[in-house]
């Protein structure tokens, strides 16, 4: 996966988590939810660990400070062209 | 984007409801140099603005007042949990209880409900970023206020935290000034906006 492919793949993986959470706010004890919950919780953070070593951090706790602090390089997330 | 985290920036456990307490608290929530406003205002100027130490200023300041924003509706919460009818004529907290009971509302401690106009993002680096050095020193005034009124320990700490926080952030302010002035022309730092005027190529 190219950085735009494997970057869209985390923002996905990201959705994904906020919206199956979402559910299992009111769905606390359903199993197939909860199973869900977990499998995509794994992929999202493989995916946000192969996107950080290669290209940069999506959050703070992902910068690698051997290469000083990466955190505000450009672009910000506002900053893409299209 | 963001993501919860289950925990306050810094803890608040108030033992004892004290709604005279909360009513010039709750100013930090809603009110003129609050941490609605002081989120807002960063997190909106952040887009415009053209250095990354700049930006990444704005961005984790603007961040860290929505804890503070937590925070603060913590501490109000805990001084008007538990109150007993007597406590909230006793404290003036009626003119508050008749329209929110006991629910957490973005005001000022005068009682005007939280505005946009408390803030500004005009667009030009310097001039937003001297605006969120003074807006950081009201905050601390606002700060050093409350420590004259209120003498309860358990609201004290997490105000005295607070307070140092708007120190730090002034200073981060200043640092971030002196970047956008190091990129500017220095016999004239208003000779261009660098947030709306393109570069000039000879």
């Amino acid at each position: 996966m190219d950085m735009a492919e494997l970057f869209r793949t985390i923002q996905i993986y990201d959705f994904v988590i906020h919206d199956t959470a979402l559910y299992l706010d009111t769905h606390p004890t359903d199993q197939i939810a909860l199973e869900y919950f977990d499998e995509i919780r794994d992929l999202y953070r493989k995916a946000v660990e192969a996107y950080a070593a290669a290209y940069g951090p999506i959050t703070v706790e992902d910068v690698d400070v051997r290469n000083n602090w990466t955190w505000i390089e450009k672009p910000w997330p506002w900053e893409m062209e299209a | 984007m963001w993501t919860y985290e289950k925990q306050l920036q810094y803890p608040v456990k108030i033992r004892r409801p004290n709604p005279a307490a909360a009513k010039v608290i709750i100013t930090q929530y809603g009110g003129p140099d609050g941490e609605l406003g002081a989120s807002l205002r960063y997190l909106s100027q952040r887009y415009t603005m053209p250095y990354k130490q700049a930006i990444g200023v704005l961005n984790d300041i603007g961040t860290e007042e929505l804890a503070h924003l937590e925070m603060i509706s913590a501490m109000v919460h805990q001084l008007t949990r538990g109150m007993t009818m007597e406590q909230i004529k006793e404290a003036g907290w009626d003119t508050y209880f008749v329209d929110h009971t006991a629910g957490v509302y973005p005001i000022a401690a005068s009682g005007m409900p939280f505005t946009a106009t408390v803030f500004a993002s005009k667009g030009d680096a310097i001039t937003d970023l001297v605006e969120d050095m003074a807006a950081e020193q009201k905050a601390r005034t606002t700060y050093d206020n409350i420590l004259r009124l209120v003498d309860d320990p358990d609201v004290k700490d997490p105000i005295r935290f607070l307070r140092a926080r708007e120190i730090v952030h002034f200073q981060r302010f200043g640092e971030a000034l002196r970047v956008v002035q190091d990129n500017l022309n220095s016999k004239n730092f208003y000779a261009f906006n660098p947030e709306f005027d393109r570069p000039r190529h000879r």
